[in-house]
Order: structure tokens, then sequence, then C-alpha cells
């Protein structure tokens, strides 16, 4: 199908008249029959490619989606664009609820299911009944980023898509290395002319990149309070602990004057639908979050990200980042360090990747499941599976710790960097540097937010308080 | 001090095992929870938090003992210490205790509280004629039931009569909850405030808030039950309802009142004895004590036996000291007789 014949269906279904950077292309190669995998930017609109697809054919587009929080959005999101055919199928499903949606997969247009649900013989043989229009992996760099040491499901796609008959693939990410990107696609094991390799640039040259080395964490918490106060809003600010999100969203209200909420994966759903909702129509300036957020909200004029601690790598500081200015407009993304703070990340690598003592002891039945913990049991009982030795499983996960330290060693030479930041998140990508000026700062010294527009002109708003019952109900039912 | 409502269920005088209110809490119930949970007065607590996952249960124990206001007395048993009784107290000032805890037993509350949201979401927004919109993502199941409700509800009054039901409700609560109330729900152009935004008291933490809750819902509950025909009572009446006993309970219940033959029931329903069995002690310990035919069982030869073998506090009481053999029915009396006599007792205090 060619670009013009997809923008009248975009036109007609979606009310749009163009198509964002890449839509179209990765769209073409869909509709000619290619396996696909797109990396495009956060916000670059991955969705609106399976939701045209499921327009544009006939058959079930099955998403493969790691979070049920972002499974619910995805859902509701679908719903919003006046979508009923769509299902969610996950584990707070009782049984009998799995049974019915199983049993009736023909009624729907799009499915939701998590890679545990999928690796199921159950709903392998419920999908082998129905034609699949598309497999879609979303967040695909998931597959490399946390197949290994996390969600070992994700690792057995490749045998799914074969068991499914080979049904056509999308993989949708919005970070990956080349060399990640090479590590989704070879496990499915088809040749290279059967895929489409749609990348854009990584660079968002809307978003100023900035960073600052602090002596001590009350130096750090100080300067984020100045920050907060100073810049334009809305913003997030990313921590590494539910604890300290909630703790420090307490502290912001009252150090700023701000409207500051704290958002991660503890939250109840209502919860943390009204956060998303008040976030999404102004009522809240400033979001305090893990690493839970973001992953399925839709906001545009995000003006600054700030992480307090670091993320993972630089795959999950520039996901991260790309929340803010997705309206194009200018933003800012600045990473607060104090040397040491990388020591939260350390251990939790060691606490996540089982050491050669468990592995060895729990496989010679010496541990049991109790004492290494589930979430490890089900690793190791996977790789068991899949005939590996307690050796080589051994050697895996050193090598996995050795990667991921690696890994986080980068970002916290992004932070240590004196200069270039841009160049060394670009290079990293394998994109080419740009060498625009004025786009990066390091240090409180070169911070000039002024510069950019980004510092907070007007007056904010105080929060509105409970008002009378009878006020709220006639607004809630437009009773004039 | 602490801001653990867990310490609210704990008691000086008698060890409690954690297990137990662990399983109450979740209504994960075996006939030993609930007998415990009949002996502990805390049958009450049942299903109250679904949600609590093991780990963090046994960290929040670990918690109170480490600060000083639990002890573990034999293993999994826990007492209140001295400091412990003071911040027991100390919690009831600062905190929000729940005060319609029976009406949970008897009604879903839990899951009508679910459905009100995302109903009043759905009319909020008919009221606006808005299709565009972000439904609350809730329990599938409920999400489901209230999707068939609103199937039925095909009338241009909807709306209007929806709010003329609830403003009735509301008339009637204290003005500062009905606000708060209010102020939670979700609709047109309305995001709904959370806990923070609600102006509560500053010693308040989410799980008051989550009980406050749970009572304006059971409150509501209650009036719904004997309330008129309107949408929201059909909505209620579609989600709310929750039997006293599991259904295989009240079956075996039923078999017994009506007088069958235990080897009958065995063989019609193909379950073993014991089974049965423990579906009697269940529906002894939920039941009023003139409810279940304590006389069937436990006959004067019986209770003469016990009374004579049984001596000190019902909880110091062990099975071996009146086993005679190793027919099971000989623990299910033993089991019944304690049951009887705290009932007795309960009754007794009034």
């Amino acid at each position: 199908m060619d670009k013009e014949a997809l923008t009248a269906v975009l036109t007609d279904k979606f009310g749009f008249t163009s198509f964002k950077t890449g839509q179209a292309e990765v769209l073409e190669a869909l509709t000619a029959g290619k396996n696909t995998l797109a990396m495009l930017p956060t916000g670059g609109g991955k969705s609106l490619i399976y939701q045209m697809m499921g327009n544009l054919r006939e058959g079930l587009v099955v998403i493969v989606t790691p979070l049920l929080s972002l499974m619910q959005d995805q859902v509701a999101r679908l719903n919003y664009a006046g979508e009923s055919k769509v299902v969610a199928l996950n584990s707070t499903l009782p049984q009998d609820a799995r049974r019915t949606i199983l049993r009736g997969l023909n009624q729907y247009k799009f499915l939701f299911v998590s890679p545990e649900m999928l690796g199921q013989t159950v709903v392998q043989s419920a999908l082998r009944k129905v034609k699949i229009n598309l497999l879609v992996v979303d967040e695909a760099h998931t597959i490399v980023s946390w197949g290994p040491d996390f969600r070992p499901d994700y690792l057995a796609l490749p045998q799914v898509h074969q068991k499914l008959g080979q049904p056509q693939l999308l993989l949708l990410t919005a970070t990956a290395t080349p060399q990640m990107m090479s590590n989704i696609t070879s496990p499915f094991g088809l040749v290279p002319e059967d895929w489409f390799i749609y990348r854009q640039s990584v660079d968002r040259p809307n978003i100023y990149l900035h960073t600052e080395q602090l002596d001590n964490e009350g130096r750090k918490r100080e300067r984020l309070a100045e920050l907060v106060r100073q810049l334009k809003e809305p913003g997030i600010v990313y921590f590494s602990s539910r604890k300290l999100a909630t703790s420090m969203a307490e502290w912001l209200r009252e150090t700023t004057g701000q409207r500051v909420a704290a958002y991660h994966a503890g939250l109840d759903t209502m919860s943390r639908y009204r956060i998303q909702q008040q976030f999404m129509m102004g009522q809240i300036d400033v979001i305090t979050a893990t690493s839970a957020f973001g992953m399925g909200i839709d906001k545009d004029d995000v003006r600054y990200v700030i992480h307090y601690h670091l993320s993972n790598d630089l795959a999950n500081y520039l996901q991260e980042i790309g929340r803010a200015g997705r309206d194009g407009e200018q933003s800012a993304a600045v990473l607060l360090y104090v040397p040491g703070d990388e020591t939260m990340q350390l251990h939790m690598i060691d606490s996540t990747i089982p050491t050669r003592e468990v592995i060895f002891g729990y496989l010679e039945k010496r541990f049991g499941t109790d004492e290494i913990g589930k979430d490890k049991a089900n690793l190791l009982d996977f790789y068991t599976k899949q005939g590996l030795t307690a050796d080589q499983i051994a050697d895996m996960f050193e090598q996995r710790r050795q990667q991921r330290q690696a890994d986080l060693a980068r970002l916290v030479g992004y932070a240590k960097s004196p200069s270039g930041l841009r160049a060394t998140l670009l290079t990293h990508f394998g994109d080419e540097t740009t060498g625009a000026p004025n786009t990066e700062s390091v240090g409180a010294h070169d911070w000039h937010p002024e510069e950019l527009a980004l510092v907070a002109t007007t007056q904010d708003e105080q929060p509105v308080g409970v008002t009378d019952w009878r006020t709220q109900v006639a607004k809630l039912f437009n009773l004039g | 001090m602490t801001n653990d409502f867990l310490i609210t269920l704990f008691s000086a005088d008698e060890p409690r095992r954690h297990r137990v209110i662990f399983g109450l809490l979740k209504r994960q119930a075996t006939v030993s929870t609930e007998y415990w949970g009949l002996r502990y007065d805390l049958l009450q607590i049942s299903g109250l938090m679904p949600r609590l996952d093991k780990a963090t249960f046994d960290q929040r124990i670990a918690t109170l003992v480490t600060e000083g206001l639990l002890s573990e007395v034999t293993e999994g048993q826990y007492v209140l210490t001295a400091a412990g009784q003071e911040a027991q107290m100390a919690y009831q000032t600062a905190h929000y205790v729940p005060e319609h805890l029976a009406v949970l037993l008897k009604y879903d509350v839990l899951t009508f509280m679910q459905a009100f949201w995302l109903a009043n979401q759905v009319v909020s927004e008919v009221a606006y004629e808005n299709k565009k919109y972000y439904p609350l993502q809730i329990d599938p199941r409920t999400m489901l039931a209230v999707k068939q409700w609103y199937a039925n509800m095909n009338s241009p009054r909807l709306a209007a009569t929806w709010a003329l039901t609830i403003q009735r409700f509301l008339q009637r609560r204290p003005q500062a909850d009905a606000d708060r109330l209010v102020a939670t729900w979700v609709g047109h152009n309305t995001p709904g405030f959370n806990f923070e935004q609600l102006g509560f008291p500053a010693t308040w933490t989410d799980e008051d808030f989550y009980f406050w809750q749970l009572d304006q819902y059971a409150i509501w509950s209650e009036e719904l039950q004997r309330g008129a025909n309107t949408p929201l009572k059909l909505l209620w009446d579609s989600v709310a309802h929750r039997p006293l006993l599991p259904n295989s309970v009240q079956a075996s219940y039923n078999g017994v009142i009506a007088g069958r033959p235990m080897d009958e029931m065995v063989k019609s329903r193909r379950l073993k004895v014991g089974t049965i069995r423990e579906h009697l002690l269940t529906a002894a310990i939920w039941l009023p004590i003139r409810d279940f035919p304590y006389k069937n069982y436990l006959t004067p030869d019986v209770v003469s036996y016990f009374e004579e073998k049984l001596v000190g506090p019902i909880d110091g009481w062990e099975f071996t000291t009146v086993r005679t053999s190793d027919d099971p029915r000989e623990f299910f009396l033993f089991r019944l007789y304690e049951i009887y006599l705290t009932k007795m007792e309960v009754a007794a205090r009034g």
C-alpha cells in the first residue's frame, strides 16, 4: 500500500492528515508483508502503527506488552480512540474470565498479552485457531534487556512465534543500540531479506542536555529544589525507589510550593489514573517518579526531566528523558550526580543476578524457591529446561553481570563527562554526531535556562481544595 | 509509636498467630484460620486487605517487633508488649478505625466501590454526551459487570436519575465526608483527588484513607440493600451480593439441616467425609449459635466427657487430651465443642 492510500485511511479512521516521521515507511513495509523492527523515538506514534494495521487488515493484532500498567494504559487509549474490540489478557484475570476471552478471540481486533501469558500452551492453542493479523512486541528492547535475567519468557518469544505459524512481526522500540537491534531480530531465525529495519536517529535536538556533579546528598537535594522552583513546568523527576519518590514529593511540595505528586508501580489503579489525568490536565506541576512512570503516558508538553538518581544504563536514560518535549518545543534533561550514586544500581545488579553459589545451590537442591526467591527460581528453571548445565548458567550470568556493570559505567561516564554529552549518547546508539551548538552544558556555572526560555514566569496556581459536594455533583453530571 | 494498622490486631493477653491474621486479611480461608479468627474475635477483618502480599506483611510484623511493640512468645505467635499497648491506644486516636467491618462480611463492598467508580465515570461522560475518554481500568470481571449493567441502562434520564440517587445519599452524610467522597470520583474533565489532596488529618496514612472509603461504601451498601430499584441499586445488586458461606459449605449445611445422613451426602456429592466435616465446622464458625445444630453432634455423653477431660482456658486445650482412637470424627467433635463454647462466651459478654 502506498503512502497516499495509507494517508487516506489515517484521515478516515483517526482524523489525522499526515503521518509522523517513520510511520508511513513502516506501514508500507508491513502492508508489503515484511517483518519489521522499528526504532522510533518515544512519542513518535508507535501505537498508531498497529492500530492502523488493525484497521487495514482482517484478523487479530496481538501485542506483547511488558507491564500491567502499560497494558491498562494502552487499552484505555484504544478505547479513547473509539476502539471497543480490544482486550487484555493478564495474570489479574480470574481463570474463567481468561477462558471466556480465549474462546471468543475472533470477536476482538486487538489482544494485549504479557510474554508470560503468551508462553502458556492454552493461550497458544487458542491463538492458533484464529487468524493473526500481526504479532507486535512493544518495548522490544526488553527482549535483550530484561529477558536474560528478569523475564525469561521474553527469550522464548521466537519459539512462540514459530508455534503460532510465524505470523508477521512488528517489533517496536524507542531505544536500542545497533548491537541490541541485531540481538532482538536474530533469535527469530528469519533471513535478512524478510526484515525491514527502520531506524530513526535517537537525537532529540529540542532536549537540552545538562549534567551536574554535587558533593553530597544534601547539596543534591537543595539543587533539585532550586531547579524545580526555577524551571517552567510541567516536569518529571526520576528516583530509583518508590519510597524516595514518595517522600521527595512531599518535601518538594513543602519546599517549592508546587503541586507535586509521586507516581510509581506501587500505586493502586485509581490513584495512578487520578495522577495521570491531573498531570494531563495541568493540575500537577511535577511528578516524582520511578521508571514505572511514562511507559504509557502521552503528555506532549513536559518541559524538563531531572534524574535525581541514575538510570540503569544509557538506553534507559534516553528512554526516560524522551518524555520531555514531545511537542518539539525547547525542553531540558538534567542529570544530578553525586560520586557513589552508582552503588545503588550496582547493588540492584547484584541482587537480581543469581550468584554462582545460588545457581549451584538451587540446581543441586540445597536451596529451594523460598530461599532464593520465586523470580530467581523461575529464571533458573527456564535455563535448565533449555538444557544448560549449572556451569554454563553461572558463566552466562557472570557475563551478564559484567555487561550490566559496563552499561552502568557508561552512564556514569556520561554523568562525569566534562563535555560532549550529546556526542556520547549519539555515538553509543550508532548515530552520527551533529555538533549542534548550545544544546548542552555541564555544571551549574554553565546552566542558563533563561537563554532557553525555560524559566518559569507565571505564578504557580495554588492547589484547589475540596469544595461543597453539591457543586461537585452538579459539575460531574452537567446539572446546569 | 507506630502508624501500622496491624498493631490493632494483636492483644497483650492472648498470643496470636501472625499467619492467621494474614490469612484473615487476605480471606485465604482454612478451617484453622477461621477457627483462630473466631477465637481472636477477628473474623470481621476477613478479606479486608485482599492485595496484601506475604513479604510486605512479614516485613511489617518484623518492624513492629524491632520497634519493641510486639514480642514473639513462641514461633509465629505474638503478643503486645507494654510499649505495644500504648502504641495501640495512640494509634486509635491518630488514625481512622473502620467502623463498619461487619458490613464487609455481608456485601462485597470492595467490588461495589470499584464498579461505582467506573459506572459513575461512564454516567458523567454520558451527561456531557462525550464518548472520547479514558475509562478507568478496574478489575476485569467488575468491568464486565459494569458493561453489562450499562447495556441495560439505555435511558435519556440515566444521568439525572443517577445524580438524584447520589444526592439523596450524600444529604444524609456529614458534610465533610460527603465533600471528600465526591472529590475522589473520576468523571468528565474531573480527574478526582488522591488521598493527600483531600485535607484529611496529617496523621492519616493511605491505609486510613482506604478504610475511610470502605466505610462510606459500606454505609451506602446498607442503604442500597433496603432502597428502591434505581440504576445504582441495580448495579449494586449485580456486584455486591456475597453469601456468608461458600456454596459447597452451604450445601453441606443444608443437607444436615434437612436431616440427610452423612453417608448419603458423601455418595451423592462425591466428597470425602472429612471435607463435609470441614464444611460443617466452617458453617458453625460463621453462623449464629442458634442456627447450627450443635446438639446433633455434641450429645450429653460427648459433652460430659469433654467437661471431665478439658480444663482451664480453651486456648490451652490439646486434642491429645481427649483423643481415644484414630477416628477423625473425634477431632471434629473437639473443634466443634471449642467453637460452641467460644460462641457461648461471646453471647455471655453480650
